[in-house]
């Protein structure tokens, strides 16, 4: 019977089909495999880049806009249809359970990222004369896994170390010491001090890279919040105060650094070549931005937080509209000296530039009158944002860099670091004459209280004040945050002095019940109600 | 423009007339030779019109007229007579010296005879061991559907149907036996042997039959795709016989169905009035209040407020000097849209051939917008032929359809891109058009609102055409009897074309375009799927066997690519091609290529001892490339039994006439997960920096996702018990208990974020617990036939309960989205360890504050619970305790997932009369109810806020009106306040016709039936938003994770649709 035949012959045909090996076996177009990668010098190079990447990744709450919230210096604001999270921020109380988590995300994935650079480095097969690379990215690297520590301990206080490359499995560690934590920021700080390369001050094709001067002006800023909130008189014995001092002596006697002459052209439009004023001879680091973004929401190119300090939904050329958040506060306004200029260049006093009533205020929640000119993005004649012009989106492609670390913060800092030995007055002077452009306000004796209240006025909205202030102690915090309730009760802030509370965010608490137990909220938040609210 | 909407409606027209012509030119075939007369009859001996009678082997026939009468030549007395009528057992009589023969056809009522599809075969229905839902294609044209799925809705036990929305052409949500992932949870569709995810190209009257693989062992067959259930779909194929010609077209128009109560302009100014008041009790000296909205209450000579009687702020008449008066859904709708289709059908064959081939044209316009802002058309193609040649040893065949979609849509999205929404959550306060504003729309006294009907216009310039091919071919070998070798290729083309145009506008300080846009995009998918398999019946005395082996390939390539231009040449929508921008500094553009395959064996043993014992076992192996080398193939198992008693001679129960129980269990798979999860791949996108001064864009490279490279298949296994049974001739009953576990779920699995981690995308996919469904299905029919009268009843009933049994993550719960209902707005739904899937999550209330003595009672743990709170305010209960009201006290507070879901239907004829109805429900689900937003003030409300506290005893269900920031979170905080339910009963369809043949003069027309129907007739629901049938979904901008249900964020509700149409036979 052929029936048999057919069988066999029928059932080898059939299986033979599809059976080739690779079949199954597919790559992507657009991605590589990392088995592949982390060889070549371009490869390493790339690896950084992505480092830097995270630098832009900051948005509505970036770490500068909510440590602005928090200090005395604004208030909470937004539209009246926004959510509250500015609010709670401002108010030190959290109904959001991840009110601060992008902050907690972008930090671990900004170390996640320096980790894959340092551990993979060695892989690299170096071209001869590129021998020096190695250590420069390795600085790079470090230089901003400290950055992003730094920024995690500030906002969160009690952290995790990812020292490493963690898989998924390992990555259930307790948070670490205060000191273990400061003790790793320093020491990748004091690799980058000596790897990185010297770059000399203002723009270059290198402008944006950490540096050496940058490094020692970080370790100068980590040494005074952790000796001063901490209350130690070093870094884990590996830093000493005379260590930062000589560190913030060298960028001053070897950096090329000079004061701008004018404080207001830091933060201006050049409208000659519709840019703002980036890398200039001031600047140590900066954060960079770029408008190439081009309204494509899914590249984080644009600066995403200045949108929220504008004007709500309103222009007023050259003030292009935001989202009126985080309100400045009229004490601060009012706290300057009137020939000071910073003032001018800092606040806008919309009363006084607009007339009294033109401010839209129907859509502004908590309005005081007074608006961020730092940092509000501009406007062309046309009323137009200036990204815009570009081709970017207002929401999200702004583009003025925002700066880490200038001269005016590395003089202030070795004022205080000299307090007492005379050289304090002389950097104290240096950027008290540029603002008033006369010798008049020249201080000739110094107390570490005018030095706050001098970087009070310097670096108005620049993120740093709140941490000036709890490096002062939590009394200093709470009496300064307390007395600024200038208005009604929406304004009323009550800096907390209950239940152990440190002056720090609550832990995204989807981490904390993610972590299996290794993480541990503070006892305030623990015990923070979603209904306490103080506005 | 005007030009072209009238070469548009030309168009339709044209096609209809070929259509008519095309009728006109076929004609019927005559036969010649020796006559041969008769009667065909029913069971009661009730003349049967319309029955097929030709002669075995050829394509000779006739038809029964009227009064059942048929005359037909024979060629020989060998002639064989077949006489087919649909519902009817076909009967076949040789001629031998008969000149009269009188047939009398008994009612095929127990559909137990029919034959099912059951994957890669057929098989009688009486013998089949699975839970299958057969639905013939007659059943589903009473709903007059333009797809598939909703032509299903109601008619099966054990299936949720779902639009996502009314928009012509959107898609639906089709749930076989509940939800056990969270990703794809589509069942697979089969259509003539060709897989496809998207049905959309079939038109419905194309369909013979569909049958629904609910358990797991009958779906096993398809492994690894089938862990959702399988749909077969059956497409008409050509009889041996006469040619048959018909014409199936309807008209109809459609209009909305109920609005949504909203605040009239009085009402609304009053509520903000009072919430400011409430906000700011010094709101006269604060600068807060809205000094420059005109919403100005009354005021007395001391400079307080004036209330009336009610308690009601009094407004200053003054006010509607600048304050409009407007219902925005009153420019929403569109009354009468029109809907129509047509189509033309010829199948015929001959014994060695047959053929089948239609022609389809449907168009329905939206109720919202215009047409080309929400419309939808389709021509589609549908040709099928086989022939058997060389004494049947070789058989060939082929299956194609081609069809041709052109669709305008609104957006039905999310928050931001919600057409639907803006309508009812507009303020009432302005003009659709203003004399202000002479070639604009009109502008909100708010500045960042947007007037919804110039939103609608300027952001819904689109348009959508695809071009879908699928079909196969296959070539069957029959060497010896029994014995069937088939090698079947099978292939799907699916090309879309979009363009977008957005013109330059502006209508507030959120809203605006400042460069005309133009975005095109192309997304090809193909697919082939080369099939083998050989199939062997044999006997053993009693024992039967059918054994099928076979093997599948198949890989599927999409190319996807498109752009954005800007500061267009040409501003429309017709020329929004990418080279008619002019800013080159602008554009952008972005594309994507991706390939995956497939390649798996399977065999079946089917086996019968006498058609009592039943036994079918199943086998497969399956390979993916969407797993890594060591986990590519699963293996899949499945076993199911039954047992006929009444075949047995000792079983014996009067009026049961047929008794089948069936015991099965089995298992298939789920890989529906994105390619390369197993592997770790660098991504170069959106990782640049800037540094330079000029600055240099640098690329950086990091990996985007946590690789899992022991990522696996996800195991469905399903155990069901069930009989079916016929009892006093006229009654069928079907009944299935199930339950299934999904194991080894694909889930993202989160964990903490030190691993460093982008966005929800990050995280890998692994594979995670269980979750189970149990169900119980039962489905009734009656079917009675009373002299010339016949009805028949069915009606479905469905239970499934849901539970997530384990998520592999340390919190053992998987978040929903943030930001849904509004912007900020909390988690609300998610899924955890013994909920259901996706249950809704939120504070339980306990009423309303009525004094301030009442919030200092209510305390625990020595603590006042809500000390910020204010009379008038929402009372949280405190779940934990603590004395606290936060997320500790969360807990489920609705469930998205019907208790059960029904159908009913009901058929009734009376000479040439037929009315018939179709009732689709479910009960007992829970609906989030966002479409306005309570937490804020400015967006118009529903009239529920007008029930809210304004003093003691007011009311204890509605809080007091706010700014929205009260420290109390009335509306922010996401309680029950939110949940409605859902429960709703619709009639589906109505139809009522009459066959014009039975009073024509006798000639080629078999059927000229003339209907109206009125589908989505009534619904019957306490859900007060448009249409309680919610079906938005995740709008995935993550990776994989699309669990939300029962969320209302603005639906386009389903329009009543009222229908004239016609069905011609020849």
């Amino acid at each position: 019977m052929n029936k048999m035949k057919i069988f066999p012959v029928l059932l080898i045909f059939i299986f033979l089909m599809g059976c080739s090996k690779d079949f199954l076996d597919k790559e992507p177009f657009d991605k590589v495999t990392s088995g592949t990668f982390y060889k070549t010098r371009k490869d390493i190079e790339q690896a950084v880049t992505a480092v830097y990447d995270v630098l832009q990744r900051d948005s509505w709450n970036a770490p500068n806009l909510i440590a602005e919230a928090m200090s005395d210096d604004c208030s909470g604001g937004g539209g009246i249809v926004d959510g509250f999270g500015q609010n709670e921020f401002d108010q030190f109380y959290c109904i959001e359970a991840d009110l601060a988590e992008p902050n907690w995300q972008n930090g671990y994935l900004g170390i996640y990222r320096a980790n894959l650079v340092i551990e993979n480095i060695g892989n690299v097969q170096w071209a001869s004369g590129e021998s020096g690379s190695a250590a420069q990215y390795t600085g790079e690297a470090r230089f901003l896994r400290a950055y992003f520590y730094f920024n995690l301990a500030k906002i969160f206080g009690h952290i995790p170390l990812a020292a490493k490359v963690l898989t998924p499995d390992e990555a259930y560690i307790p948070q670490a010491d205060p000191e273990d934590v400061y003790k790793h920021i320093a020491e990748d700080l004091l690799y980058a001090i000596e790897n990185l390369p010297a770059t000399p001050a203002g723009p270059g094709p290198n402008s944006g890279r950490a540096t050496k001067w940058a490094a020692e002006g970080m370790l100068a800023r980590v040494w005074l919040f952790y000796t001063g909130y901490y209350k130690k008189s070093d870094i884990a014995g590996i830093v000493t105060k005379s260590q930062v001092t000589a560190y913030l002596d060298d960028i001053i006697a070897n950096g090329g650094y000079e004061l701008l002459p004018d404080y207001s052209d830091l933060w201006e439009l050049d409208t000659a070549t519709n840019d703002y004023n980036k890398d200039n001879i001031e600047t140590i680091f900066a954060i960079k931005y770029s408008y190439l973004g081009h309204g494509d929401w899914n590249i984080s190119d644009g600066n995403r937080w200045q949108v929220m300090v504008g004007p709500r939904n309103q222009t007023y050329v050259p003030f292009a509209h935001g989202w009126g958040i985080y309100p400045v506060n009229p004490s601060i306004y009012y706290a300057y000296d009137t020939a000071d200029i910073r003032r001018d260049a800092t606040i806008i006093n919309w009363e006084e530039f607009l007339g009294p009533g033109v401010y839209d205020v129907s859509d502004q929640r908590q309005y005081t009158g007074f608006g961020w000119r730092k940092y509000c993005a501009r406007a062309n004649s046309e009323s137009q944002t200036v990204t815009e012009s570009y081709g970017g989106n207002f929401m999200i492609d702004n583009f003025q860099d925002l700066t880490i670390l200038r001269y005016a913060d590395i003089l202030l800092m070795a004022a205080e670091l000299h307090l007492g030995d005379g050289k304090d007055i002389e950097y104290f002077n240096m950027v008290r004459n540029r603002v008033f452009q006369d010798n008049d306000h020249e201080k000739t004796s110094l107390t570490i209280q005018n030095i706050m209240e001098e970087r009070r006025f310097e670096f108005a909205l620049e993120g740093l004040r709140y941490y000036d202030l709890l490096r002062q102690g939590l009394d200093v915090a709470k009496a300064a945050i307390d007395s600024n309730s200038f208005q009604t009760d929406e304004f009323q802030v009550s800096f907390p002095s209950d239940k152990g509370f440190e002056g720090f965010c609550k832990i995204p608490e989807t981490q904390v019940t993610l972590s299996n137990g290794t993480l541990k909220q503070s006892d305030y938040w623990e015990s923070a109600a979603s209904n306490s609210a103080t506005h | 423009m005007k030009k072209k909407i009238l070469l548009k409606k030309h168009n339709r027209v044209r096609i209809v007339l070929v259509f008519l012509l095309l009728v006109n030119f076929l004609g019927s075939s005559y036969s010649q030779g020796r006559s041969i007369s008769g009667t065909v009859t029913g069971e009661s001996g009730e003349p049967l019109p319309g029955v097929n009678i030709f002669i075995k082997g050829t394509t000779s026939g006739t038809v029964s007229d009227v009064n059942g009468n048929y005359t037909i030549n024979v060629p020989d007395n060998d002639a064989e007579l077949v006489f087919s009528y649909l519902g009817y057992l076909e009967e076949q009589v040789i001629v031998g010296n008969q000149s009269v023969i009188n047939m009398k056809l008994v009612p095929n009522i127990t559909s137990l005879d029919e034959v099912v599809v059951v994957g890669y075969g057929t098989m009688k229905k009486k013998l089949s061991t699975g839970a299958n839902a057969h639905v013939s294609g007659d059943e589903m044209d009473q709903k007059h559907s333009l797809r598939l799925e909703q032509a299903l809705q109601g008619l099966t036990s054990g299936v949720q149907i779902t639009a996502n929305s009314g928009q012509p052409g959107s898609n639906f949500k089709v749930r076989i036996r509940g939800v056990g992932t969270i990703g794809n949870a589509e069942p697979l569709y089969i259509v003539d042997g060709v897989p496809t995810s998207d049905v959309a190209y079939l038109n419905p009257s194309d369909i013979e039959s569909v049958d629904i693989l609910k358990d797991a062992a009958s779906s096993a067959i398809y492994g690894a795709k089938a862990a959702n259930g399988v749909v077969l779909i059956t497409t008409k194929k050509g009889k041996a016989g006469e040619i048959h010609i018909s014409y199936d077209g309807y008209y109809g128009v459609q209009n909305v169905i109920s609005k949504v109560d909203v605040l009239n302009t009085q009402d609304y100014v009053m509520l903000i009035d009072e919430g400011y008041i409430n906000s700011n009790p010094n709101y006269r000296t604060n600068r807060k209040y809205p000094n420059n909205l005109p919403f100005l209450p009354q005021l007395d000579a001391n400079g307080d407020v004036v209330y009336d009687n009610n308690g009601n702020v009094l407004i200053d008449p003054s006010v509607f000097d600048s304050v409009k008066t407007v219902n925005w859904q009153d420019y929403m709708f569109t009354n009468n849209a029109p809907i129509q289709s047509h189509s033309l059908s010829v199948d015929g064959g001959s014994e060695k051939s047959t053929y089948s081939a239609s022609l389809n044209y449907f168009a329905q316009d939206g109720i919202i917008g215009t047409h080309d802002q929400s419309s939808y058309e389709r021509v589609s193609v549908r040709i099928n032929s086989e022939t058997r040649i060389y004494k049947d040893i070789f058989t060939f065949g082929e299956n194609v359809s081609f069809a041709h979609t052109v669709s305008h849509g609104i957006g039905v999205g999310n928050i931001y891109g919600n057409n639907v929404r803006g309508f009812i959550s507009t303020s009432p306060t302005f003009l659709p058009y203003d004399d202000a504003y002479p070639d604009d729309y009109g502008r909100s006294i708010y500045p960042a609102e947007t007037n919804p009907l110039g939103n609608l216009d300027y952001q819904c310039q689109n348009k959508t055409i695809n071009n879908k091919a699928l079909g196969n071919a296959y070539l069957q070998l029959s060497p010896v009897k029994n014995l069937r070798v088939k090698t079947d290729l099978g292939f799907e083309v699916s090309v879309n074309e979009y363009n977008k145009f957005t013109p330059v506008y502006s209508l507030s300080t959120l809203d605006m375009n400042l460069h005309s846009t133009a975005e095109m995009n192309l997304d090809r998918n193909s697919k082939y799927n080369w099939e083998n398999t050989i199939t062997y019946n044999f006997s053993y005395g009693k024992n039967n066997f059918n054994l099928l082996v076979g093997n599948t390939v198949r890989e599927r390539t999409r190319y996807y690519a498109g752009g954005k231009a800007y500061d267009l040449i040409i501003p429309d929508l017709e020329h929004a091609i990418l080279s008619n921008g002019t800013n080159d500094s602008l554009k952008t553009n972005y594309g994507t290529k991706d390939e995956e395959s497939f390649l798996s064996y399977f065999g079946r043993v089917n086996y019968d001892f006498d058609e009592k014992f039943l036994f079918t076992g199943v086998f497969r192996r399956d390979g993916s490339t969407k797993f890594g080398p060591a986990n590519r193939f699963g293996n899949f198992f499945s076993f199911s039994g039954g047992y006929i008693l009444t075949q047995e001679d000792f079983f014996h129960i009067n009026g049961l006439d047929f008794l089948k129980i069936r015991a099965s269990w089995g298992q298939n798979g789920n890989d529906n997960i994105p390619s390369f999860a197993y592997q770790s791949l660098i991504s170069l996108s959106d990782k640049n920096y800037y540094f330079g001064n000029p600055q240099t864009k640098y690329i950086g490279a990091a990996p985007d996702q946590i690789p899992n490279a022991s990522v696996r298949w996800e195991t469905a296994t399903m155990t069901d018990i069930g009989f079916d049974a016929r009892f006093l001739n006229n009654f069928t009953l079907a009944f299935d208990w199930y339950i299934k576990y999904q194991k080894d779920w694909l889930v993202i699995i989160r964990g903490p974020e030190l691993t460093g981690i982008l966005n929800d995308n990050s995280y890998p996919i692994g594979n995670g617990g269980d979750v189970k469904n149990t169900g119980v299905e039962l489905a009734l029919g009656y079917l009675k036939t009373i002299g010339d009268f016949n009805f028949n009843i069915n009606g479905n009933f469905s239970y499934n309960k849901n539970e997530v049994l384990h998520i592999p993550t340390a919190d053992s719960l998987i978040h929903g989205q943030t930001g849904v209902l509004y912007t900020n707005f909390e988690e609300f739904y998610r899924a955890k360890d013994g909920y259901p899937l996706s249950f809704f999550w939120g504070y339980k209330t306990n009423g309303i504050f009525q004094d301030t003595a009442q919030i200092n009672h209510y305390t625990n743990n020595g603590k006042i619970i809500q000390s910020r709170a204010q009379p008038g305010d929402v009372i949280f209960q405190d779940l934990n305790g603590d004395g606290l009201i936060n997320e500790h006290d969360k807990t489920m507070i609705g469930n998205p997932w019907p208790k059960f879901i029904y159908g009913f239907s009901f058929n009734a004829g009376y000479k040439g009369f037929d009315l018939s109805f179709i009732l689709q429900g479910v009960y007992g689900n829970d609906i989030a109810n966002g479409i306005s937003s309570m937490n804020t003030f400015s967006p118009n409300k529903t009239i529920d806020a007008l029930d809210r506290w304004k003093g003691p005893g007011t009311s204890n269900r509605i809080p007091r009106v706010t700014d929205g920031a009260e420290p109390n979170k009335n509306w922010r905080n996401f309680s029950d306040l939110y949940i409605e339910d859902g429960s709703y009963l619709k009639v589906r369809s109505i139809n009522f016709g009459y066959d014009f043949s039975r009073i024509m003069s006798k000639g080629a027309v078999k059927q000229c039936r003339l209907y109206v129907s009125v589908v989505n007739a009534f619904t019957f629901t306490k859900y007060k938003g448009f249409d309680p049938e919610v079906g938005y979904g995740d709008f995935d901008y993550s990776r994989y994770q699309n669990m939300s249900a029962g969320i209302d964020i603005g639906t386009y509700p389903q329009s009543r649709q009222f229908l004239f149409g016609l069905n011609l036979k020849f």
